[in-house]
């Protein structure tokens, strides 16, 4: 095994697990706060892509890709929110189920509009092409999605930590009563956790669509690596979804470029070995 | 409390009996009363009201929903194909193979899960019954990937659909008849109480985990029956059995028929099959109209079909009890 | 009078959990003889509770040993601790919602019997969970779902089910929690009339109705233990006055 191909592959690795964690940490705060699995986080990926492949068509601007994505996602988590989970607030199983149903939905209307090839976004010049690292060549773009999810990540930390916002998250999802006695209404904090992991989804399928392509069963693949990000990181926990992408990241370039036909397998290996021996996630407070 | 309570007309247990003797007789009288396209949908109705069931012996009973049965179902159809495909072994082979297949995922799976449980226990399952696909898929040596595996053939006394329809109903009602054995049995009403407070049940001397286990190995059991009673019927193994889309639909008709009851999930089934088959005729967006349906049910109609008649009969009992 | 280890139904060896920095238990010690009544008392987040859930096995103590029936378990999960005859009641009422009550004891009652994992065979409620449903005044509630049970019907039934598995060792936590006066009364009269062979280790709010159904008692505050002894001297006791009269006037519960 070659240096350059081993540095190829961490690289390939922790940008990976940079586009997994735009997922799994939406997922996870949505978790955390909300006790809802929300299922329809790959279909939000999937649409966030579609949306993105088409501005940049009709625009070539992929930045407006990104702007287009994020807002129509985060648009869709607000009634997803709003119309559907609403009602049936803390039954967690409905609410998950009912997350099922908006992801065939979705998953459904994103092949009768785009179809069945695969579609790609390339990125614009200023991120495109390719970087010398030393002797190595590797494309810029994945640079530049490891340097925005740090960005957002510490930026999401920084939000649940130090902000006032935050706090409040928190404390809900510690104790949702003391929230409400606060005469803070909770039912506007979960609608603004829910669109935050949305957009972050939808922003995500922009970047999978350059990183990836973007095909239709694309947001079942997608949304079986965040779970697995999610449970080895543990429910709720920022730091546990940093952490878990890093290792599926990484565990998933080696396994696809060493065993392809095992690599879904060699994904199971790790959340096996957490589940029996912590059932709680790395990070994650006990269940 | 009335003072003199009026006799009941008939009694609901003997509806019950009642209903179940219409049902298989209706069972029965099928293939001579519908044509052949009736006939191998309501087979397919059958096999996967019994899949359904499986899921439900857990949901229903255990309240331990599981989003990954599919991979069980999956691996059972696999387990006949990849025999009957690849190696000369004969039917018995086939079947010890495919049951031995399902019950060692079954196994693996329920070990993972038995530590979780509501919603942990939902995503753990969900990602099992995906990473089944995902093997499916890439495993081209065994699965035969997108190929899948060709070379499954019924045996020599069902090979007409007539005939195959009725070993799919025969094995449906023995197998509801061990379902219901079991959710009466000392290990059921354990698993019943499981679903209410765990914590009750281990200071009551159960062990949660063990219960948890058992009832995820009897679950699989009749998922596995399921799995290949469908590779024989289909003739064919491929990626999209263990689907997991194929767990949601078996959900939906839980949902649709009512949780926790016998008799729901294959009635839901019957409703699902035969809609999905007739509207795929006509339109092409089947899913789209599934997840429509999944999200007014939960929405609306979480007691389902049985659920619903259930409650409509006992305030017309309660109507003629109370004048 | 002194008892030596191995006839205890119950032994505690400086039983210590802390939660992070919060110290809950701080070094209890209690032996429990066969047949004992004891009750623990002391103000809201004394530890009570804590060193209850460390008893039944539902968390391992930090540091100290825990023996029952003569054997170390302070590492066992509880529904070993269970099949080895200890029972318990929930402060906040735990039953099975869904079941009928007579199918609530009868899950208790065939833990205890061989077979629990029988799934071939139809379980039958045996006339032992009949015998305990009259006993806690159920009789006639038999056959209706425990979740449509009154919240004093209720706390009968949670000690029903504790007591269908024929235990040795009774754990009950505020056996009287929310309950009006003539359902204490009731609920008094049960206890009462609990087996004497049976040894019961009760958490009391109520602290009158604690002293009238045991013989010794142990008083916490701080998770420490400041005073045991029998009601008479309990009651004598200024260190547990100061305690009370400090608290008083404190809230209902205790989390």
């Amino acid at each position: 095994m070659s240096g350059e191909y081993l540095l190829t592959q961490v690289l390939n690795g922790v940008s990976l697990g940079a586009l997994l964690f735009f997922l799994a940490g939406g997922l996870t705060l949505i978790f955390g706060l909300m006790r809802i699995v929300n299922l329809a986080h790959g279909g939000f990926y999937l649409a966030g892509g579609y949306i993105g492949f088409a501005t940049v068509t009709a625009t070539g601007n992929f930045w407006l890709a990104f702007l287009a994505a994020g807002a129509s996602i985060a648009l869709l988590g607000l009634f997803t929110e709003r119309a559907l989970l609403r009602r049936l607030r803390g039954q967690e199983l409905p609410e998950v189920l009912l997350t099922v149903g908006v992801a065939t939905v979705l998953g459904d209307l994103a092949l009768a509009v785009w179809g069945g090839d695969p579609k790609s976004v390339d990125p614009p010049a200023a991120i495109g092409g390719t970087l010398q690292l030393g002797e190595l060549p590797y494309p810029t773009f994945r640079i530049f999605v490891v340097a925005l999810a740090v960005v957002v990540g510490l930026g999401l930390f920084y939000l649940e930590r130090r902000t006032r916002l935050g706090a409040i998250v928190r404390a809900g999802v510690d104790d949702r009563e003391t929230i409400q006695a606060l005469g803070i209404d909770i039912n506007r904090v979960f609608t603004g956790v829910f669109i935050v992991g949305s957009l972050l989804a939808g922003v995500a399928g922009v970047i999978g669509s350059s990183f990836l392509g973007l095909l239709p069963g694309g947001d079942v693949e997608i949304l079986l690596l965040s779970l697995v990000v999610v449970i080895i990181g543990g429910l709720g926990s920022l730091p546990g979804a940093a952490l878990g992408s890093l290792i599926v990241g990484l565990v998933q370039a080696f396994g696809t470029s060493e065993l392809p036909q095992l690599a879904t397998f060699i994904i199971f290996a790790p959340m096996a070995l957490i589940l029996i021996l912590r059932p709680s996630g790395l990070m994650g407070r006990p269940i | 409390m009335t003072a003199i309570a009026l006799p009941r007309a008939v009694s609901p247990g003997r509806i019950k009996i009642g209903l179940l003797v219409l049902a298989l007789l209706a069972g029965w009288a099928l293939p001579y009363v519908a044509g052949p396209f009736a006939v191998a949908t309501a087979t397919l109705a059958l096999i996967y009201g019994l899949f359904a069931l499986s899921i439900n012996l857990l949901a229903g009973y255990g309240g331990l929903l599981s989003l990954g049965h599919a991979g069980i179902f999956g691996v059972a159809a696999y387990g006949v194909g990849y025999i009957a495909s690849r190696t000369e072994g004969g039917y018995g082979a086939q079947l010890f193979w495919g049951m031995a297949a399902g019950l060692a995922v079954s196994l693996i799976f329920g070990v993972m899960a038995m530590r979780t449980r509501r919603v942990y226990f939902l995503m753990v399952t969900l990602a099992q019954g995906m990473i089944v696909y995902g093997l499916a898929q890439s495993l081209e040596p065994v699965t035969g990937a997108e190929n899948g595996l060709t070379g499954v053939y019924r045996p020599a006394f069902v090979l007409e659909d007539w005939q195959f329809y009725y070993l799919s109903l025969a094995v449906l009602a023995i197998c509801a008849g061990l379902i219901q054995v079991v959710v009466r049995s000392p290990f059921g009403l354990a698993l019943r109480g499981l679903a209410d407070s765990d914590t009750r049940l281990a200071m009551t001397g159960y062990s949660v985990v063990g219960h948890r286990l058992l009832g995820f190995v009897l679950s699989g059991f009749f998922a596995s029956i399921a799995g290949i009673l469908y590779a024989y019927n289909n003739e064919y193994v491929s990626p999209s059995v263990a689907e997991f889309n194929t767990s949601a639909q078996a959900i939906l008709m839980i949902i649709l028929g009512g949780v926790g009851t016998l008799s729901g999930p294959v009635i839901g089934a019957f409703v699902i099959v035969f809609v999905q088959n007739v509207l795929s005729l006509q339109i092409e967006r089947w899913p789209t109209v599934m997840g429509l349906i999944f999200i007014l049910m939960v929405l609306f109609a979480r007691n389902g079909f049985v659920g619903g008649v259930t409650r409509l009969w006992n305030r017309y009992v309660r109507r003629r009890e109370e004048p | 009078m002194t008892v030596s280890p191995k006839d205890a139904v119950l032994e505690l060896d400086a039983v210590t959990v802390r939660f992070g920095g919060l110290i809950a238990v701080d070094g209890i010690s209690l032996t429990v003889e066969p047949g004992a009544r004891w009750a623990v008392i002391g103000p809201n987040g004394a530890g009570k509770t804590t060193l209850f859930t460390t008893v039944a096995g539902e968390r391992y103590p930090t540091s100290g040993r825990v023996r029952m029936f003569g054997r170390d378990v302070t590492r066992t999960p509880s529904h070993r601790r269970a099949r080895r005859g200890l029972g318990r009641t929930y402060q906040v009422t735990n039953v099975f919602p869904r079941l009928t009550v007579v199918e609530n004891v009868a899950v208790a009652a065939a833990a205890a019997a061989p077979g629990r994992l029988r799934f071939w065979w139809p379980g039958r409620p045996d006339g032992h969970a009949d015998e305990t449903l009259e006993q806690c005044g159920l009789a006639s509630r038999r056959d209706h779902l425990a979740g449509e049970l009154s919240h004093g019907e209720q706390r009968q039934l949670e000690l029903a089910i504790a007591l269908a598995a024929r235990p040795r060792l009774l754990l009950l936590d505020e056996p009287a929690a929310g309950l009006s006066a003539a359902e204490r009364v009731l609920i008094r009269d049960l206890v009462r009339a609990l087996p004497e062979g049976m040894s019961v280790l009760l958490i009391e709010h109520d602290i009158d109705l604690a002293l009238d159904l045991v013989d010794q008692v142990l008083c916490m505050d701080n998770g420490e233990p400041i005073a045991t002894g029998t009601p008479a001297e309990i009651r004598a006791n200024e260190h547990v006055q100061a305690v009370y009269l400090r608290t008083d006037g404190d809230g209902e519960a205790e989390h």
